[in-house]
């Protein structure tokens, strides 16, 4: 009965172990990866709200501050600081190609209360849409900058996307839509590398 | 009791013939719906009100086209895209377009080569040329602008198509997950004054998937409609 009982509880201590071990985050390929980039030189990282950079700009979404609040999240998994700013700093373009440069001009002018490091998200597209279901998209992209050294150490991109039939998916379109946002901000984060605690 | 077997055949019969029937409307509407979905899809900003001007030459900008996989593979040009043919449609189609609201057009700097490997010269004017069609004037782009914007009596428009490959979408009838596809096409254009190098109009719009064509039906029509709010010449 005890040996029951232990070879239980090895299988327990066996099968948390897998589970737990799929439960920290990862890091994929990004876009973009500078040499300069040394998490451990990192103290803290400024996010600001995401920049809008999709094509209609009019059409109404309100999602800002969980695209901010999700990448502040993922950033904190990987053993960063971070500093939340609930505006977007003066004179950052709302061009990608702007943003997407190694040594931006346009970096030296912008001014952020405090931190080196800031870390610009856009938002590029988003649709979210009834067919027979409902179906959501979201891409987003993201760029890390090294403000004293004014170079771009990091960009990447994540696009999300979930959907479900029936009429049962038609009801769901709002969860439909969360995912699609949570599965584009944990994949354009999945690229930032992790942070060894001291 | 004839009547109670006639009433008694209906009661049996009638209930099966409207269960068809409404399962058949019930499809066929499950089914318009799902074809409605899967046609192509267009973003783009709401129409605005058409301004006139003054002017009414207009240089057109070699279009620039760019290719990007969303899957990150790091490619910056696909063989399956015919781009020589979109970029004479999309020219053909904005010359049209601008020809039926009275401009006399031009287009300067003709040369077409498309190849995976550009030189630096090449690849900075496509970057200003992009970043035109969004109606954006960097500082960088301003002696580029200036260049091609000698006659200060006309305008200069900037086309872009941008295409993004991602990735195709599924059903999982397990599960009843769909998934949407994730390719697009991009297409931007700005007009910009000579005199004062500002922006006039600019619009852009999303085409939900890959032209095959510069004959692509979706594709005119997206080009057709990113013109629909384009000024007017006096």
């Amino acid at each position: 009965m005890r040996n029951i009982m232990n070879r239980n509880f090895a299988l327990f201590i066996v099968i948390s172990i897998f589970l737990l071990s799929g439960c920290g985050p990862t890091v994929t390929k990004s876009v973009y990866l500078s040499s300069d980039f040394e998490p451990m030189q990192i103290d803290s990282i400024v996010v600001p709200l995401p920049l809008d950079l999709r094509i209609n700009t009019n059409e109404e979404f309100g999602y800002w501050e969980k695209i901010q609040k999700g990448a502040i999240n993922e950033l904190k998994q990987r053993g960063y600081n971070v500093i939340k700013l609930s505006s977007i700093p003066e004179n950052i373009p709302s061009v990608d190609e702007e943003l997407n440069q190694i040594h931006p001009p346009w970096l030296k002018e912008v001014k952020i209360p405090s931190g080196r490091y800031l870390l610009i998200i856009g938002l590029v597209d988003f649709e979210s849409r009834f067919t027979f279901g409902s179906l959501a998209t979201a891409e987003l992209t993201g760029y890390l900058y090294d403000l004293n050294k004014e170079l771009m150490i990091w960009h990447n991109k994540g696009v999300g996307r979930d959907g479900q039939a029936g009429i049962a998916g038609m009801l769901l379109k709002p969860l439909v839509t969360d995912t699609a946002i949570r599965s584009s901000i944990s994949l354009l984060m999945s690229g930032i590398p992790i942070k060894e605690r001291d | 009791m004839r009547g109670g077997g006639k009433n008694m055949i209906c009661f049996y019969a009638s209930p099966p013939q409207n269960f068809k029937k409404n399962l058949g409307r019930f499809l066929m509407a499950s089914f318009i719906i799902f074809l409605a979905g899967c046609s192509a899809r267009t973003t783009v900003q709401p129409l605005r009100p058409i301004v006139r001007i003054e002017k009414n030459s207009i240089n057109i900008l070699k279009p620039v086209l760019r290719f990007e996989d969303l899957k990150k593979e790091k490619r910056s040009y696909s063989d399956e895209i015919n781009y020589s043919r979109l970029e004479r449609g999309l020219l053909r189609l904005t010359k049209s377009n601008l020809a039926q609201k009275g401009f006399s057009v031009e287009v300067v700097d003709q040369e077409i080569s498309y190849s995976e490997e550009k030189s630096d010269l090449t690849e900075s004017e496509d970057l200003f040329k992009l970043e035109l069609s969004k109606g954006y004037v960097s500082s960088k782009a301003k002696p580029y602008l200036q260049q091609k914007c000698q006659n200060p009596n006309k305008m200069l428009l900037a086309l872009a198509i941008k295409i993004y490959k991602g990735e195709s979408g599924a059903w999982f009838p397990n599960t009843g997950t769909i998934l949407p596809n994730t390719h697009k096409s991009c297409i931007y254009a700005a007009l910009i004054d000579c005199s004062s190098h500002k922006t006039i109009w600019k619009n852009a719009i999303i085409l939900r998937e890959i032209p095959d064509d510069e004959d692509d039906e979706d594709f005119i029509k997206a080009v057709t409609r990113l013109f629909a709010d384009f000024p007017t010449p006096l």
